[in-house]
Parts: structure tokens; sequence; C-alpha cells
């Protein structure tokens, strides 16, 4: 299937793929290229997930050996084991995946998109406001499907007040982030409100989910989650070739015969349904969105949009968070929000620090 | 108008297979930034394979210019004609098949090499399922040799010099492979023997038959190295023509308030700007 030289019968030469590539051709008019550099990280980010999910579902107040826990996964194993590892810890450990994979994916189409990597959808606000109207559904709806939505509605809101607010230079700009800082800052008083009118039991049940976990996700928004994110990773692969024209300017996309509005468009659209569906699931957990792109951008040569190995890495630091919160203050739980804060916070900085230093490369 | 007259006669045969030339005119062009407007009713056409330089005073609208022949910027009234036909009626991927542009403002991503800057001016030929074919290929390998780049395809572009960064985007636009290629300021900001280097890139590329247009600010460059020049004040064309018939002292003072004396150059025959002084107005 990989060939390196392609060769046309009507003239003498061949096509060979540009260095660094493989060429994938099915025929002379159907052909792919493929960056090496990301088929080898992005397998190996697969692997480390695969490890990191083993792990996960061994790991707990009751210990299954790896062994075990593949059994089960393939529908083997004892009534126990199957209980604690399907039952019990599967639901949340996909409930990790998707969410970790959906706000590193939204993070970094949103950077690439306002070209500053401070312009996660966190940041924006989006994930306080999907967060503010969420709760409001809890708070006065009882029906489970109504969070995802009213989290949906809620980042849209914010995306088009950002816009409306950031006035004409669009998303590139600090405007567009001051906005956004703004708009979270409002959204997450109202979630404060709208806790602080309802009884101490609602409160209470809804309070970990605003900081960021994982205990109290419904499986029918993870389920939505899912079909979501699938979804969304068919369209970036899709629309991979016009993503990448991102981090030009807007005269050199125009000119390259990209329209730049249909992109944009397309990717917020991403950036909302990944956010709001995600949100739903965890609360804001919004610091993965930072620190899975930086790490896939840290792995990625061609610094360009490494948006497959950003869903890796962004499932991976969520799985691990989850992993680390659950077993280290056993039998405490720390909600993964804040252990994403704790620790990836400090990460953040240090990647931040190191890349700068080394420019010079 | 003479401009129309100019249509040369060349015939396919080049070293490279550029389309047919491509005409690029505009008929009462008005551009607007918010409701100000930068260019008023304004009726331009570019001959055909030659250089034309567009000059003019800071904020004149030769940028503007640039950006409305080339569909960036839409126009408020008016009409830009690309071989007859209205610029936003047509698809966008079709006129960047036939018109290339390189901006002022040159932001590429992150750790890219020269290779792969130039892979993206292969995008209007390109779709989802056809990522790679013989003339991507060939058109990369011609652009990387006309802009001298052979040995440094490989090489970061943040690694290079300015004059190396800038033919690379100049390369870009040649694997575009347009008969037309518009250029805002392709030199500003380049030394002098960078600034050579790009200008005969450039006069090359017209000798292949391409169509070319430049915004620049040095007179003396833009009298030697283009055919045609655009004389622009406020919005508007003043004179237009061959820099022998068009360049005076009193264009001069009229653009930029500046009073001088004209000599040819000795080699060259075209104009050399001597005695500048500013004049108060």
């Amino acid at each position: 299937m990989i060939n390196q030289t392609l060769s046309l019968p009507n003239t003498g030469e061949t096509t060979t793929a540009p260095s660094g590539y493989h060429l994938l051709s099915l025929n002379r008019h159907m052909t792919i290229l493929i960056e090496k550099q990301a088929v080898i990280r992005n397998v190996w980010l697969f692997a480390l997930l695969v490890i990191a999910c083993v792990a996960t579902l061994s790991i707990g107040t009751m210990p299954i050996s790896p062994k075990e826990v593949i059994a089960v996964l393939f529908g083997h194993g004892n009534s126990m084991s199957q209980f604690i590892v399907a039952d019990l810890r599967l639901p949340r450990l996909l409930a990790a995946l998707f969410t970790g994979a959906a706000f590193s994916l939204a993070g970094c189409l949103m950077q690439t998109m306002a070209r500053n990597r401070l312009a996660t959808p966190g940041i924006i606000g989006i994930d306080n406001a999907a967060m503010a109207f969420a709760v409001s559904s809890i708070v006065g709806m009882a029906t489970s499907i109504a969070p995802s939505f009213m989290a949906l509605a809620g980042a849209a809101t914010a995306t088009a007040l950002a816009f409306g607010l950031a006035g004409g230079s669009g998303t590139r700009g600090y405007r567009f982030i001051v906005a956004g800082i703004g708009i979270g800052a409002i959204a997450g008083a109202i979630t404060q409100l709208l806790l602080s009118q309802v009884s101490i039991d609602v409160a209470n049940s809804a309070y970990p989910w605003t900081v960021g976990s994982l205990s109290a996700r419904d499986p029918m928004m993870v389920k939505i989650l899912g079909i979501g994110l699938a979804f969304c990773l068919v369209a970036c692969i899709f629309f991979a070739s016009q993503f990448a024209l991102m981090p030009f300017s807007d005269q050199v996309i125009t000119g390259l015969g990209a329209n730049i509005k249909h992109i944009r468009v397309i990717a917020l659209i991403l950036c909302i349904t990944l956010t709001g569906l995600a949100v739903a699931v965890a609360g804001p957990v919004g610091l993965v969105a930072l620190v899975g792109p930086e790490i896939a951008r840290v792995l990625a040569r061609y610094r360009g949009i490494p948006l497959i190995s950003s869903a890796l890495t962004g499932a991976l630091v969520m799985i691990l968070a989850d992993l680390f919160g659950r077993t280290v203050l056993s039998p405490i739980e720390l909600p993964v929000g804040i252990v994403t804060a704790v620790i990836g916070g400090p990460y953040l900085i240090w990647i931040l620090v190191r890349r700068t230093s080394r420019t010079s490369l | 108008m003479t401009a129309t007259s100019l249509h040369s006669k060349t015939t396919s045969k080049q070293t490279l297979e550029i389309p047919k030339l491509a005409r690029l005119s505009a008929k009462k062009l008005t551009l607007k930034h918010d409701k100000t407007s930068i260019i008023e009713s304004l009726d331009v056409s570019l001959p055909e394979g030659k250089v034309t330089a567009i000059v003019g005073p800071n904020g004149c609208g030769k940028s503007t210019l640039l950006n409305g022949l080339s569909r960036v910027h839409s126009p408020s009234s008016g009409i830009v004609l690309l071989d007859g036909k209205d610029i936003h009626s047509l698809p966008s991927k079709e006129v960047a098949r036939r018109l290339a542009l390189l901006p002022q403002d040159t932001l590429a991503p992150d750790g890219i090499t020269i290779e792969e800057l130039i892979r993206f001016g292969r995008h209007p030929h390109q779709s989802m399922l056809k990522q790679w074919a013989m003339d991507d290929q060939q058109a990369i390998n011609y652009a990387l040799n006309a802009a001298d780049l052979d040995g440094l395809k490989d090489r970061l572009l943040d690694t290079l010099s300015g004059g190396q960064r800038q033919r690379a985007w100049i390369a870009m636009s040649i694997a575009q492979e347009t008969p037309l290629l518009l250029l805002d300021e392709p030199t500003s900001a380049l030394d002098l023997g960078h600034q050579i280097e790009v200008f005969e890139l450039i006069r090359h590329l017209s000798r292949q038959g391409k169509t070319l247009a430049m915004v620049v600010h040095d007179l003396p460059s833009a009298c030697q190295y283009s055919d045609h020049i655009i004389a622009m004040k406020k919005g508007k064309i003043i004179t237009q023509g061959s820099p022998k018939d068009v360049m005076t002292k009193e264009l001069v003072r009229e653009l930029y308030g500046v009073e001088c004396d004209l000599i040819p150059d000795p080699m060259t025959g075209s104009p050399i700007l001597i005695n500048m002084k500013r004049i108060r107005s």
C-alpha cells in the first residue's frame, strides 16, 4: 500500500514523496501524504494510552491483575472482576478518555485559530459558560440529556459573545481573549449564584462537578460525548489540509484559494461541540486544553497542527490525572480538575520556560 | 488605458508551462476600510507579461489596491476582472490557480522547512484525495531552482537570512504556477544585496512570461526593475507608463514633496534621483 515511488507511464520520471512523508497512492488520481513523524508519534502515544487504560482498570481498592483486566475486556474473567472492571471502572475510564481528548483537541484548534497559545476554550470562558448553563438545567430540570445540550448552548453563547465583543478583530488579537476572560468570570459567578439558591443537598452534589470531576458523570452524557468526539475527529481529518493553513495570515490563506471564514466557522463549531459536551461530563477541566496541545507540540517536529496527537495526549493526561487523584490519598478522592491544576500548572510553566530557552535550535 | 494596447503576443513556448497569460483589471473600483474610502472609482489594468511597479507615498492606497486586485479586500463598488470575469464570482481555488499574492505580513507556522512552505503553494492544485502528484513535485523543484534554494530545502524557515526567507516566500508563489503574481513590498525589510537578489528573481519570472505587479517604495529600483509604473496619490492614479516617460522631477515633487534632479544611469539608462531636498508645503 505504501509506496515510496509511484511511476507514471506517460513520463519517464517518478513521483517521490517529499522528505519526511509517506506517499499513499491508490491510483494516479488518489494520493495521500502522511507525515512519517506523526505516524510514529501517534503510534507511541496510542501505545502509552493503552497501557494507561489497563493500569487504570487494574489499580484501585480492589487490585485486579492486568492479565485479568484484559481477559475481562475480551469477555472472559470471573464475575467479580467483571463487575469491578466493566461496571465500575470502565465507565469512569471512558469518561476520562473522552473528556481529555475533547478538551485537548478543542484547545489545539482554538490556539491555532487565534494564533495564540493562551487562547483555549477554558480561558475564553467557554468552559465556565457551558457549566453555568448545565448547572441551571440541573437545578431546574430532571432529564439526563438536558445538561449536554444546555452545556452546548452555553458554549455557543460564550463564543458568540466573545466574538461580538471582540469587534472587527475576530479571533485574532487580544480583545477576543480579554472579552472571553470577562465572560468566563461572569459565567462562573452565575454558577455560584445558582448553587447558593438551591438546597444544600443539590448544591453539594453539583459541587465536585463545578471544580471538574469524573465521579459525577452521567452515562448518557458520556455516550453523547463519545459520539460527538468521533464526529469531530473525522471532521479534523477531513479538513486537515484547510486547518493546516490557519497559522498563515488571512491574505496568504485567501491567496491560496481557501475560504478563511469557512475554515474559522468549522473550527469554532468543533471547539464548541467538544468543549460543551466534555463540560457536561466532567465540568471545566480547562487546563487539559492548555497542557495537552503543548505536549503534542513539543513532540511534533513540524509544529503545524498536531490535532490527533493533541487528542491522544489530552486523553493520556486526563487518565493519569484521574488515576493519581483516585489513588494518592485513597480513600479520599481528589477531583481531577484539581489534580490537573496542581500537576499541569507547573508542568506547563516548565514547558514554556524550556521552549523559550532553546529557540536557537 | 494605454495598458490594454500592451497585450503581448507571447506564445505559450516557455521553459515552464505556465497557463496562458491572464488579464487582471479593475473598473470603477472603490475600496473602503470601515467607512473611509481608500480608493475611489479607480480604473486600472496590468500590462500582460510585464513587471508593473506601484509607487506612491505612505497611505496612498497601494497595498489596498493590491489587496483589492487579489480579492482579499472586497470592493464597496466597482469590479475586479480576471480574464474578463468578476473575480469574486469565480471559485477561490480557481482564482488561486491564476493569481498568486505575496503579502507584506509573512507569518508562517513555527518550525516549517523551506520545502514544506513551498508545498503550501500547491494547495490550489490539490484536493483531499489528490495530495501529491507529478506536477506538484515538478512545480516545487522548479520553484526551488528558480529561487536558488536547492541546497536549503530542508532548512527551517526561521534559520534563514531575510533575503533567503523572502526568496522562499516567492518560491511558494512560484510553485502556485500562476500566470499572475502580485507582491506587496517584496524588498522592504531587506538590505541592498538581498533587495537586488529579489528584484532579479522578479525580473527572471517576468522573462518566463509571468505578469507581475509589485508595490515598491524605492523609486530608482522601481524604475530599474519594472516595465510599467503606476504612480498613486490619495487613492488615485496620477500617471502611469514606462519608467522613462513617467519619472519626472514634477512627479517626485507631487508624490513626496521632494525637490530633486534626475539623471540617467550611465549603465542602464534608468532614472536616478540626486540632489534631493524636502520642500515645505
